[in-house]
């Protein structure tokens, strides 16, 4: 349990942005790990399955209602609503480099917990988990376009959000 | 290429780089003892599962005691409200009681021909 307690607690923060919410769902996924023990007890992919099983607890957890929040998400929108009409933002080439290293990291952690669900679940899995846009919207039940749309957005209000306390911190 | 995808392009591999040189998340010290905890519990036997003769002589005793009032409390109810309720019915007409029975079974059929219907469209429909 040692060996994997800090993935499967990270997947879980990740995803849920809630320390609290992710502590439960990992007691949850080792609680299963117990279960199959004599199956995994040999297994060389005995990680990959508690990540699995980790991250389909957060969406259950997340998605528990998942119904209703697709109902109210595929009610007809405004047509230019999904079209990308912020303005670029210029992105530098690092952030928040003349932070010292662990102040640097839990900042980035702080923000990304603090980004929207819809923004911070898609992004998650696309830059932590390597899903391609087609296989988030799959998991997730949502259009291409909107997952395209909401990592863009988290993207730059992640990127923002950081610029802002490097200012504030220069 | 436009301007905008390589602006786009830049943020995803600013946001690609900053994420991925996150070390994992420390998990707290309190999860190791929630799950040792936890199985424990599960382990450990339930007290319904106790067998009977291995409860203390005290616990035991009071039981008996408890299960044998509770046992003739009953029956000195139902014959109280047995030979009351045949009292009662001796001055009710005949008609009263069979329409007073048809009446709750109707209502009964309607009330679960309604439960059934709002399963069928409430819950499989959707």
């Amino acid at each position: 349990m040692r060996s994997y307690q800090d993935m499967v607690f990270s997947t879980a923060a990740r995803l849920t942005g809630n320390d609290a919410q992710a502590e439960d769902i990992s007691q949850q996924a080792f609680l299963k790990a117990y279960e199959n023990f004599e199956q995994l007890r040999t297994s060389p992919t005995a990680g990959g399955w508690l990540k699995t099983v980790v991250t389909r607890m957060a969406f259950n957890h997340l998605y528990r209602y998942r119904n209703r929040w697709r109902f109210f998400s595929d009610l007809p929108r405004n047509e230019n609503e999904d079209e990308d009409v912020e303005p670029d933002f210029e992105a530098p080439d690092t952030l928040l480099a003349e932070l010292d290293t662990a102040e640097r990291f839990a900042l980035i952690e702080r923000e990304l917990a603090q980004l929207p669900r819809h923004q911070r679940v898609p992004l998650v899995l696309y830059h932590f988990d390597d899903l391609s846009y087609l296989e988030i919207a799959e998991q997730l039940g949502i259009s291409l376009a909107k997952v395209k749309t909401d990592i863009l957005r988290g993207r730059r209000a992640l990127a923002k959000a950081l610029e802002t306390k490097r200012v504030t911190a220069s | 290429m436009t301007e905008s995808n390589d602006s786009q392009q830049k943020l995803e591999q600013l946001i690609h780089r900053t994420l991925r040189e996150l070390p994992p998340r420390k998990a707290p010290r309190t999860l190791e003892m929630r799950v040792l905890r936890e199985i424990e519990r599960r382990n450990a036997p339930a007290s319904s599962s106790v067998a009977f003769t291995s409860w203390p002589l005290v616990g035991r005793a009071a039981f008996i005691l408890v299960c044998i009032a509770m046992a003739k409390l009953s029956l000195v109810a139902t014959s109280w409200g047995a030979s009351r309720v045949l009292e009662a019915l001796r001055f009710i007409p005949l008609n009263w009681v069979i329409g007073v029975l048809v009446f709750a079974a109707a209502m009964y059929a309607a009330l679960f021909s309604l439960g059934a219907i709002a399963y069928r469209t409430l819950s499989i429909e959707r």
